[in-house]
Order: structure tokens, then C-alpha cells, then sequence
């Protein structure tokens, strides 16, 4: 009983930040100001969600995250599964090199070479466009390893069986193989879709235009240029944490399967 | 030391299943003490609640003079060695064999010696700094073994100690399990699925099936008078052979008529179950052990004029014959209905029988001698020993006394 | 096939991990403003930069950012980890509370933490009711890192926790049962088996977290509008490794602080691998 009541104040401190968004967001300006603050506002002002959609493009920023986000996942789905098939399965010349290159990939983060990547983005003309914004998270390390993993997991023979019964190679991954994952798929698909949908350094980058920002990038300069107008920019987080929350939700038990399985090769 | 008793022992899962219903079972001080059943049948369940892993939904525990019920694992002074050994994997063999003597604050130089001594006995002291992961099989389920003995306990649990070693290893363990429990005198509750290990290793066996006690007796009285159709085919390798019969009066005393064929009832037989008489010319269920069909002659020849006192023969075909070395191990088909044990349900008087066809209706099997000539096709007639038929109650499934 | 199947991830990955690695270190010899022509300076840059005083002050507030919030989180994830594996009710709603942070935006993270270490803010608001006068957070030099330290052990503790949650259920049930029968009270069946056992997933989580505080950007800009301020008690390193290029136009600066944190990053990385190279044998 009492890890319970240890776990539920925890589970409270977690819980209060969005809580406490959600209260001034439905606030008058005035009121949110109110010190000591106040939980429950006094009336339920709904206008800073429907002011803040004409103060600024917010149905643009999310459609700019939107676009990018599904270009990530699908880049993910395909090419990490294809070269961890073939990490997995095929036999190649140079294939533990690649493996270890690989592994040594695995937990260099984007922030540590963010200046050769903006320089090499500027070079190759990625900057300001949709594909800046994609290809640089196409290919997760993560992703290939534990798309690695999940052909391991398959059985051999059922390989074997497939191309005794005639498929080619092409056609049992495509057709035998990659069925078979789905459920390692829809992991990999949810980390590069939050990866994507939450990364705020690389839009930072690559979008200089305010009609190529994402939702977190958005947010960050709308807050920098009203920076007082609490009640708006909390409408706009608890809209920008709605989606996430309602993912989340939905395929929580995947979001703890990729972190079991990624987490601890 | 100590002795174990439980009275009216339940268990029900909270998804409704009945895992025990009302065991009631005493291990006698020093006693070793086997339960053996199908899986699922409440064994292992009740080892956990003797160790207090698990809490029973009704009855009481008591170890030597104790009722443990309430009492923590840690305070039942129990020792338990696990399927898988549940061996500490960062600790060293000493440290794992000590670990529980650590846990009782005793003296270090105290469980030093006692780590040593025990080690000798297993054949461990060349690996004590070694850990779990460099052992073999074998040794690792010497180290469980070693921690158990180690704490000189009022009890000892063991489950399925020797499931995970190959078939060789298990024959030798077995022996040596055997060796340190009388050595040491403790009582012991054994839980196995192998009812060769159940017969071979234990004073007494208690048969469990689907939470039930069938029987509780030594190995010698379970093969001998088995208490119903379950016990009798649970226990023997092969299973005993269970065909319908029908009990009529023959020409000198009873004797069993399966299908076209009779069978006289040995005489002795006959006067020790007395209640037999009451089932003449009723259908009931007869068994015989394959051990019991011993000798072949040609179908030719006849059964060899008429049958000696105690001895029978019953004509079969042939249909495969599995050499095991040292002996046949014969198949065959008889113009019988056989009788198949189904899983019983909860009343333990009720085993549930089906009789008949199927494909293997009138299937049986006889362990012969390899001095006969005998191949598939064959009719040939089977020696039966009479003396040593079983009989049961078609109905219940119960044996007649 | 398989080179053919495995290529367009390799040149991605190599396109922006490796690839910029090295050419950070090529950069990190030349002095360029993106603008006007490269020029050879060989390692004045690293001259620079080790006598740079606000390259101190970022490998400073790097490192206590590393130090205080790695073991915080590292402690809390175990703890509540730990209980989270017991057989309670709500078992998966706890989970997904302390989880839910760790897939949330740290944009948006970020400025509702703003908005609560505001000077009038709910932080203050309820240290008010204590009868302790708050600070201005985000204002004071000397609060302004605490804060954001506080901000990310609430944000990754959840997810850290996930990894724990899955290393204990790695561990078999028989062993802990095994030292209850042995005598092992719950405290020590903790300290002796359960944190020893661990030890892999531990090591891998303290591991990731450095990796992680060192790396930390997104916070502190935000935080901070990108300055590093109040007087730059907010500058981390790769935040620096920012300014240098937009701010300051010294891409070569830049690119020596890139090295020195890849090289850094490399060798923690390969650290782990020798350690989670031997994992426990049950």
C-alpha cells in the first residue's frame, strides 16, 4: 500500500505539468496571471484554441510536421528493414563491416554532428524544402538493428521452405519475411514517426521560413515573439500534445516493446 | 527434522480453476516423499505452498509442530531446490551454497566449513570458485542440491530437480538423490511428471491428477493394487493393457471372457478379492501388465492343451515388434474392446472410462523374451500369467478388492 | 542483393553520421564563415577553443548537467521500476503515467516549464505556500541549469524506467523465490540479487544517460531564446557548437568542439560494448 501511494504522488508530479497547461490554456489572459495561481479557472474561456489557429499557421506547422513525419516513417519502414534483412539473412561480401559500422552508428546522436550535417545539407540544397527535413532521419541505426533482430528471431527454415517451394529471393522477403515482422515494423514505425514529429534542432536547421516550420519549431518562435501570452501558447501545447497522446495511447504496448527490445540489444 | 502434515489442503486460482482440492497427505520424519502426476495436476502448486511461495485458499500446513500458514517462506525453515536450479548467477558456487547461512547472520568461518563439507559430499570442492554459467548440468544441479543441504533443514522441497539433465545423468542423480536424503534423514516432498523416477526414488507416491489424490502407498503396493483405472495406468511402462471383460463362471472357478476368448482366474486371485464373486456376469474392466504376457507359441499349436493352474493364454495378431535389446516389445491386436482412461474429473471414486473402438481398439502390447521367433502377421498365442490380472469397476474405474 | 539491399540505408547513415564526423574533423583545421573562402589554420582552432573561456564554461554546465541528472534519473527510473514490478493494482496505468513525459515534444515540454518556473509561476506558487520565497528560475544564474536539470530527470526518468521494467523481467521468477526460501527478506533480496542482476541494464542505462546530457540542445535553447543566458550559465556544448556557426560564423571553432564531443561520445560508446559484451547467464 504504500509503494501504491508512493507510485500514485509520482504518477501526480508526471501528471501536473500537463494539467497545469490544459488550466491556462482555458484561461483569459488576465486571469492566468492570477498569483498564487489558481487551478480551476473561473470560467472556461475555450477562445485562445480557436485565436490561436488565425494568430499564426498553426493547420500549417502541422501539416509541415505532418508531411515530414510520414516521409521519415516510410523511409524507416523500407530501408532499415531492407538492410536489416540483409544483415539478417543474405550472405555478402564486407557484411560484418557493414554490422560493425552499424553498431558503431548506434549511439551517435544528430545533436553531436549537427554542423557538418547543416553544412552538408546547405551544399546538397537541402535547406528550406520538405527533403531536408526527411533525409536525414531516412535511415535510423536503431531502426536497421532492430529490424536485424526481428529477421533473426524468424526461423531459418521457414526461409528455406519458400525456396524450395520456388520463391526468389526478392520475393520471400517481400512476401515471407516482411509479414512476418509487421509487429517490429509498427515499433520501428512508431519511434522514426515521434522521432520525426517531436525533433525540434533539425527543423531549427533546415527550415528558415515560417511556412516550412514544424509544430515544435512554430511553437518555440511564437513563444519567443508573444512570450507573455501564456493562455495561447498552452492552447498550442495541449494541441500539439493531443495527437502524441492519443498514438501513444493506442500503441503503448509497442512504444515499451521498442524501448525493451532497442533498449537492451 | 521434522514431518509434514496437510489436512484438507486447497488451492483455487483467482481465474476460478481449481489448482488442489482438499489434499490430505502426512510425510513421516526422514520420509521421502514423492507426488507424482500430469502436469497441471496440482503438484507442483502444493510444493510451493508447503514452501509458502504461494498461499493456499484453505486447509493448514504444519511442518514438525508448527502450522506455517501465516508464516513467511524465510521462517518455515524449508529448503527448496528448483526446476531450473534458480542458481544465483553473479555468485560463485561457494557463495551460492552459503547464501542462505549468509542470510542467517551465521559466523563466517561457520559457513566456510559447513560450504566445504558439502561440497565434498557432491563432488563439487574443484569448482567452488567458479560461477553457475562454467558449470555443467549436472554440477549446477549439484549446487542446488549443495545449497539445500547446506542449511540443514526441518524440510526439503524439491521440483522436478532432475528434469533439465539428459537422460543418462538423470538415471545417475537419481541414485545419488536418493543416497543424501536417507544420508541426511529429512523429510522430503519430490515432485515429478516421471513416474519411473516417482517409483524408483520414494518410500511412498502420492498420485495427483487434476487436483486430486488417487492414492498415496509405496511404489510396491501402487503397481501391485493400483486404487483405480488412473493409478493403474499411470503407473508401468508400457501402460497396462485395459480391455472390457465380462466375469463368468467357468470351468473350474471364475474366469473372464474377452471377446471370443476366456481367461481363467487364477485361484488365488480369485480368494483374495473376495468381492469379485459379486461381479459375475457383469461387464468389467480387466488389466494386464505387458510385463505379465511373457512367453509366445504358434497359433498352430494351440494353447498347449489345458491351461495350468495361473496360467492362460490369449491368441492375438501381431502387427509390430520393437526390439529393445534385451527384450520384445510386441503389438498387437485382440478381438477385445479397450479401455481408454480419460481425464477424470473432480470425484477421485469417478475415473471416466471410454470403451471400444477407435484405432486402437483391441490394441495391446507384451514385453516377451528375445529367445522367441515372432514378426509382424503373426497370430500367435500369449502367455498370461493369471494370478496377476487386475480388475476393475466399468463404471467407476475403481479396482475390486 | 545484399550489398544492393543494404545500400541506400548505408549511405544514409554514412551521408549523416560518419560521414559528418569526419568531415568535422577536415573543418576543424580550416578557418571558414560559410561565407567567405576556407583557409588552412591547422590546429589554431583547438588552440582557441582550449583557451576559450566560454568553452569551459560549456564543458562545465555539460558536465554538472551530466553529473547531477544521470545518477537522479538512473536512481529514480530503478526505484520506481522496482515497484512498478510488484503485482499492484493500476500497474499499467502507473507505467503509462511516468512513460507518457518521454514521448512528449521537449519543445513543448520546455515551454510549459517556462511557463511553471515563471516568477509567478506554479512553482513558486506552492513553495509560496510553504512560506519560501522562489527565485526567478529561468532569470538567475545560478538556478536557471538547476532547473532545466530538474525539467530533464522529470522527462526521461519514465523511459529509463521502461528499460529497467524490462531487464527486471528478465530475471527469473524461480531466483527470487529461491532466496525468499533461502532466508532473504525483501531488502535483501533487493541488494543481493535483484541490483546485482541489473547490473548489465544499469551500466546500459547510466551509459545512455551521458550520452544523452551530453548532447543536450533543445532544452537550454529554448530556455534560453538561444543566448545560453542568464551570463551563459545555460550554455552547453552542443548549443555552443550552435552559436559558433549562427552567431559567431566561426564554423572551424565549431568544428573542433564537434570533434572533441564525437571523439567523446566514440569512446563511451565503445565502452559499452566491451561491458554489455558479457551479458548474465541464467
Amino acid at each position: 500500500m504504500l509503494y501504491l501511494l508512493v507510485l500514485f504522488c509520482g504518477a501526480l508530479v508526471m501528471f501536473i505539468p500537463f494539467a497545469w497547461s490544459l488550466s491556462t490554456s482555458l484561461k483569459p489572459l488576465s486571469q492566468s496571471l492570477a498569483y498564487p495561481p489558481v487551478w480551476i479557472p473561473r470560467v472556461f474561456d475555450w477562445s485562445n484554441y480557436v485565436k490561436i489557429w488565425q494568430i499564426v499557421p498553426l493547420a500549417r506547422w502541422f501539416l509541415n510536421s505532418g508531411i515530414a513525419a510520414t516521409g521519415v516513417t516510410l523511409c524507416n519502414l523500407v530501408f532499415d528493414s531492407m538492410a536489416g534483412y540483409a544483415l539478417a539473412r543474405l550472405q555478402f561480401r564486407g557484411k560484418q563491416f557493414l554490422f560493425i559500422g552499424v553498431l558503431a552508428m548506434l549511439m551517435v546522436p544528430f545533436q553531436a554532428v549537427m554542423l557538418p550535417v547543416y553544412i552538408l545539407l546547405r551544399y546538397l540544397g537541402l535547406l528550406d524544402n520538405y527533403f531536408g527535413l526527411i533525409i536525414p532521419l531516412a535511415v535510423q541505426a536503431v531502426g536497421v538493428f532492430l529490424m536485424r533482430q526481428a529477421f533473426l528471431n524468424l526461423p531459418a527454415d521457414l526461409e528455406s521452405a519458400a525456396r524450395i517451394d520456388g520463391a526468389g529471393s526478392f520475393r520471400t522477403f517481400w512476401q515471407l519475411s516482411v509479414p512476418l515482422v509487421a509487429p517490429s515494423l509498427l515499433t520501428l514505425g512508431l519511434i522514426s514517426f515521434m522521432l520525426s514529429w517531436n525533433n525540434f534542432l533539425l527543423p531549427l536547421l533546415v527550415a528558415n521560413r515560417e511556412h516550412l516550420w514544424t509544430v515544435p519549431l512554430g511553437i518555440v518562435m511564437f513563444q519567443q515573439e508573444y512570450f507573455v501570452n501564456w493562455p495561447y501558447l498552452m492552447a498550442a501545447a495541449v494541441m500539439t500534445t493531443i495527437p502524441v497522446a492519443v498514438i501513444f495511447l493506442i500503441f503503448q504496448k509497442w512504444f515499451v516493446r521498442g524501448i525493451a527490445t532497442t533498449g537492451m540489444n | 527434522m521434522a514431518t509434514i502434515e496437510l489436512e484438507e489442503l486447497c488451492k483455487n486460482f483467482s481465474d476460478g480453476t481449481k489448482a488442489l482440492s482438499n489434499l490430505n497427505l502426512t510425510v513421516a520424519d526422514g520420509e521421502f516423499m514423492v507426488l507424482v502426476g500430469p502436469s497441471g495436476c496440482g503438484k507442483t502448486t502444493t510444493l510451493r505452498m508447503v514452501a509458502g511461495l504461494e498461499e493456499p485458499s484453505g486447509g493448514t500446513i504444519t511442518i514438525g509442530e508448527r502450522v506455517v500458514n501465516d508464516l513467511s517462506p524465510r521462517d518455515r525453515d524449508v529448503a527448496m531446490v528448483f526446476q531450473n536450479y534458480a542458481l544465483y548467477p553473479h555468485m560463485t558456487v561457494a557463495k551460492n551454497i552459503g547464501f542462505a547461512l549468509r542470510m542467517r547472520k551465521v559466523p563466517k568461518d561457520v559457513i566456510d566449513s559447513k560450504v566445504e563439507d558439502a561440497a565434498r559430499v557432491l563432488g563439487l570442492s574443484a569448482v567452488l570458485n567458479r560461477k553457475p554459467g562454467q558449470l555443467s548440468g549436472g554440477q549446477r544441479q549439484r549446487v542446488a542440491m549443495g545449497r539445500a543441504i547446506v542449511r540443514e533443514p526441518a524440510v526439503f522441497l524439491m521440483d522436478e530437480p532432475l528434469s533439465s539433465l539428459d537422460a543418462k545423468l538423470r538415471v545417475q542423480m537419481r541414485a545419488e538423490v536418493t543416497r543424501i536424503q536417507r544420508h541426511l534423514g529429512v523429510a522430503t516432498l519430490y515432485v515429478t511428471h516421471d513416474q519411473i523416477e516417482a517409483m524408483t526414488m520414494g518410500d511412498r507416491v502420492a498420485v495427483l491428477k487434476d487436483g486430486i489424490l488417487h492414492q498415496c502407498d509405496t511404489p510396491d503396493m501402487l503397481y501391485d493394487r493400483p486404487a483405480n483405472l488412473f493409478v493403474a495406468s499411470f503407473i508401468g511402462s508400457p501402460t497396462m493393457n485395459l480391455y472390457e471383460g465380462r466375469l463368468v463362471e467357468g470351468d473350474d472357478g471364475l474366469a473372464v471372457a474377452l471377446g471370443e476368448q476366456r481367461l481363467s482366474v487364477g485361484r488365488d486371485t480369485a480368494e483374495r478379492r473376495q468381492s469379485l464373486a459379486a461381479y459375475r456376469d457383469r461387464a468389467i474392466v480387466v488389466g494386464i501388465r505387458p510385463e505379465t504376457l511373457y512367453g509366445v507359441q504358434a497359433a498352430g499349436l494351440g494353447p498347449g492343451g489345458r491351461a495350468e493352474e495361473g496360467n492362460g493364454a490369449l491368441k492375438v495378431k501381431v502387427e509390430l515388434v520393437e526390439s529393445l535389446g534385451s527384450e520384445f516389445i510386441v503389438h498387437f491386436r485382440i478381438g477385445a474392446k479397450t479401455v481408454e482412461v480419460e481425464a477424470a474429473g473432480t470425484d477421485p471414486e469417478l475415473t471416466e472410462v471410454t470403451v471400444g473402438g477407435g484405432a486402437r481398439g483391441g490394441h495391446g502390447e507384451a514385453r516377451v523374451g528375445r529367445d522367441h521367433e515372432i514378426k509382424a502377421g503373426d497370430e500367435v498365442w500369449l502367455s498370461v500369467d493369471t494370478n496377476r490380472l487386475y480388475f476393475f469397476d466399468l463404471a467407476t474405474g475403481v479396482a475390486i478388492a | 542483393m545484399g550489398i544492393a539491399m543494404s545500400l541506400p540505408a548505408m549511405i544514409v547513415l554514412f551521408l549523416f553520421t560518419l560521414g559528418p564526423a569526419i568531415y568535422a574533423f577536415f573543418l576543424s583545421f580550416f578557418s571558414w564563415s560559410l561565407l567567405n573562402k576556407m583557409q588552412y589554420v591547422g590546429l589554431s582552432n583547438f588552440g582557441f577553443i582550449f583557451t576559450s573561456p566560454l568553452f569551459w564554461t560549456a564543458v562545465f554546465n555539460t558536465a554538472s548537467f551530466a553529473l547531477v541528472v544521470v545518477p537522479t534519473q538512473t536512481l529514480v527510473a530503478l526505484g520506481i521500476a522496482v515497484l512498478l514490478n510488484q503485482n499492484l493494482p493500476a500497474r499499467g496505468f502507473l507505467r503509462l503515467a511516468f512513460f507518457f513525459p518521454a514521448v512528449s515534444s521537449s519543445a513543448v515540454i520546455s515551454i510549459i516549464f517556462m511557463w511553471i518556473y515563471n516568477k509567478f509561476g506554479l512553482l513558486n506558487g506552492a513553495l509560496g505556500v510553504l512560506g519560501i520565497p522562489g527565485p526567478n528560475w529561468l532569470a538567475n544564474p545560478f538556478f536557471a541549469l538547476k532547473a532545466i536539470m530538474m525539467m530533464n530527470i522529470w522527462t526521461t526518468s519514465g523511459y529509463f524506467m521502461v528499460v529497467f521494467l524490462a531487464g527486471l523481467q528478465a530475471i527469473p521468477q524461480e531466483i527470487h523465490d529461491a532466496a525468499w526460501v533461502d532466508g532473504a527478506g525483501s531488502w535483501y533480496r533487493f541488494t543481493r540479487i535483484t541490483v546485482p542482476l541489473l547490473k548489465p541494464t544499469t551500466f546500459f542505462v547510466a551509459i545512455m544517460g551521458v550520452i544523452g546530457t551530453m548532447q543536450m540542445f533543445d532544452q537550454a535553447f529554448i530556455i534560453s531564446g538561444g543566448t545560453g543566458g542568464p551570463l551563459n550559465s545555460t550554455t552547453t556544448l552542443v548549443l555552443l557548437i550552435y552559436q559558433y556557426i549562427f552567431s559567431y560564423g566561426q564554423v572551424g571553432y565549431g568544428a573542433a568542439v564537434t570533434v572533441i564531443l564525437f571523439v567523446f561520445t566514440m569512446a563511451v560508446t565503445l565502452g559499452v560494448n566491451k561491458w554489455l559484451g558479457k551479458p548474465i547467464e541464467y
